[in-house]
């Protein structure tokens, strides 16, 4: 039995079809595509930057109940503003910067809800988490507890730095600052960091043991 | 303070986060959700905000002045005065009423045409057998390449018009017009018929653009750099007041046509398909009274890498760069020339100019993108041609230090890698499988990357 063959082009002679070929593997086409309203091209961006971008909300967010509604929220940012690509050819760049911004939104959001919530102590609307605490560990748990505690732009660098291992450069253009900054923002990161990990049960005993020291 | 390792830290957590993310299948909730957008529509709501934005933003200025600024911007926002921004042609399969889109091709059965239907009163019959693609779209024409045959092109002519068709390495610019274009790649063959109207030709022998009048047929052929031209009105006219014309709209000089008494395998070498009979170029001509006179231009101008390069033509890009001095054509290409330059002798399999044209690329532009990109394609040839694993390694090293999130960041740790399985350097082996799986863990090198990640396989 014939397989069907998606995207292979047709002999002559054959059925009156049009044929859609795959959006080639290059950025410059992919934008390409997109700015072409091909019907294809969201699907591709993302089945190509999807997990990158995902990974990218994981580290800077941690366990995350919005994690999904983030993720989608980025791609519906790309496919609206794919007109402002100003290098096509550095897409996953910059599909991490609008990653990053939609990630300090949602913990800039969050932090003036406590506020408001300390004043009307009205309830948040609860949704199962997609992570539930057993399966994650207690560096994990507690890492994130203290990030949660740095100011956004801080929690960003350290979280992007020493987490997901992005050059400091790499750090700076997805925050869309200056390489003095990005290392101003780490340094005053990793000593509050250092700070109250010395105090936190957990974090404190690792210090002590030089097990994650050097 | 800095007794704390953070990136050690950092790297428990990642791997722990890496294991969750593949557990908890995100991906797929959101992909299903992703492919329901339509991204054109969600650019015009996007557009349609910002404008109403921009007239809230207006509508609150205080002064009288201001306000009634604001609201003259407010009103255009709401499409009052403001001119409809201009939508993109669309075009459809006349039988099917099926929408075609960009990148998309048409191939015509054995016995029948396809007729495309292009928005603004435009039309393209695609040939029995033949095949096209819809490159672009605009507000004012559209791009389409005719891959192979023949495609009757009529397209509707208006103030701003701008349509290119493509053929091969040659292209057609039409302004408004109705023309009959054949290609066949395998003979290299083009073949023009100009109705009405009036086209620019473009590529290999007429170079950057030769305007053809109508009521013509032009033949042209890339590879022997010659191209001819028939006339029913012009039977009787004499071929050297024709030529001169054309010889003038190529930018040539009249010595430049082919001479009067050319070599015979000058003669031989006319495009296919073209009786050569004009006085021009065979002596004694044969009287044809029935045909209409041919003219055939030999154009001097040796044929350009760049154009035969993106025809997919490596070789013979390669020999014309030669022709033209190699290290010429390298020193004064820009960084997308050379890249091209070289791509075109890998191909070609010539390693040493390839390896030329990226060490120089690397040279001219150091620090940039193409540097890079000449770090890595050096290191696959240390890899590939000359199993010199040390050096290899040594340029993926580099393109990773150069891009640490570059287009081949995934490839070059792959192959750097392996490379170092080469070189048996296994503490730098097991390393770089723990970094790859860790950043790549569906990367084409992870399965290389899991056997050699465990110290147990590690040979």
């Amino acid at each position: 039995m014939a397989s069907k063959t998606r995207g292979a082009p047709q002999a002559p002679g054959s059925e009156n079809r049009v044929v859609e070929l795959p959006i080639p593997e290059t950025d410059a086409a992919l934008v390409a595509a997109l700015r072409a309203n091909r019907a294809d091209a969201g699907k591709t961006l993302f089945k190509r930057y999807g997990k990158d971008v995902e990974r990218v909300l994981f580290r800077v967010l941690g366990p995350d109940v919005e994690l999904a509604d983030l993720l989608h929220d980025v791609f519906v940012a790309a496919l609206t503003s794919i007109d402002q690509v100003r290098d096509p050819n550095a897409l996953r760049g910059w599909l991490t910067g609008i990653a990053v911004r939609k990630a300090r939104k949602c913990i800039v959001k969050r932090r003036r809800w406590r506020i408001i919530q300390y004043f009307s102590p009205m309830e948040m609307p609860e949704s199962e988490a997609r992570v539930t605490p057993t399966e994650v560990s207690e560096a994990l748990r507690c890492t994130y507890e203290l990030l949660a505690k740095l100011p956004a732009d801080e929690r960003l660098a350290f979280a992007l730095r020493h987490i997901d291992g992005m050059e400091l450069t790499a750090v700076a253009a997805a925050c869309g600052v200056s390489l003095a900054t990005i290392k101003r923002r780490l340094s005053r990161a990793q000593a509050t960091f250092v700070a109250l990990a010395s105090e936190h049960s957990v974090l404190a005993e690792w210090v002590e043991r030089g097990e994650l020291g050097r | 303070m800095t007794d704390f390792d953070f990136d050690q830290l950092g790297e428990q957590i990642a791997r722990e986060q890496d294991a969750l993310l593949a557990k908890h299948n995100v991906q797929a909730e959101v992909r299903s959700r992703i492919a329901e957008l339509d991204a054109g529509t969600l650019r015009k709501s996007a557009r349609a905000a910002a404008t109403q934005r921009a007239g809230m933003i207006w509508a609150a200025g205080g002064l009288t002045l201001a306000a009634a600024a604001a609201l003259l911007v407010s009103l255009r926002g709401w499409g009052v005065e403001m001119p409809a921004a201009p939508q993109a042609l669309s075009v459809q399969l006349v039988e099917q009423h099926t929408n075609v889109e960009v990148g998309q091709y048409v191939q015509a059965p054995t016995a029948k045409q396809i007729g495309l239907q292009f928005s603004d009163g435009s039309h393209i019959e695609v040939a029995e057998s033949s095949r096209a693609r819809l490159m672009g779209l605009r507000s004012n024409g559209a791009d389409v390449s005719l891959e192979s045959g023949l495609m009757h092109v009529q397209v509707k002519h208006r103030t701003d018009t701008s349509w290119h068709i493509s053929a091969g390495p040659f292209g057609v610019n039409v302004i408004g017009t109705r023309f009959d274009v054949r290609w066949k790649p395998e003979e290299d063959s083009f073949e023009l018929t100009l109705h009405e109207g009036k086209v620019e030709l473009s590529g290999c022998a007429f170079n950057s653009g030769y305007q053809m009048p109508a009521g013509r047929t032009v033949r042209a052929s890339c590879k022997n750099e010659r191209f001819g031209f028939s006339s029913k009105d012009d039977i009787a006219a004499p071929a050297a007041g024709s030529g001169s014309v054309e010889t003038e709209s190529l930018g040539q000089t009249a010595p430049q046509i082919a001479p009067a008494e050319p070599p015979k395998a000058e003669v031989e070498e006319a495009a296919p398909g073209l009786p050569v009979t004009g006085q021009r170029l065979d002596k004694p001509a044969r009287p044809q009274p029935a045909q209409p006179v041919q003219t055939v231009l030999t154009v001097s101008d040796a044929p350009d890498f760049r154009a035969l390069a993106r025809a997919g033509r490596y070789a013979d890009a390669l020999r014309a760069a030669k022709a033209a001095g190699f290290e010429q054509e390298c020193a004064k290409a820009s960084a997308r020339d050379l890249s091209l330059l070289a791509s075109a002798a890998r191909y070609a399999q010539d390693t040493a100019s390839e390896t030329y044209a990226w060490r120089l690329l690397r040279e001219r532009f150091r620090g940039t993108k193409d540097g890079s990109i000449a770090a890595f394609a050096l290191g696959r040839i240390e890899f590939d041609n000359h199993g010199a694993y040390a050096k290899a390694a040594e340029w993926f090293r580099t393109y990773l230090r150069e891009q640490p999130r570059g287009d081949l960041t995934r490839e070059a740790l792959g192959r750097l890698l392996e490379a170092a399985q080469h070189l048996g350097d296994q503490p730098q082996v097991r390393e770089l499988a723990a970094r790859y799986l860790r950043e790549y863990p569906d990367g084409p090198h992870a399965s290389i990357a899991q056997r050699l990640s465990d110290p147990s396989d590690a040979r």
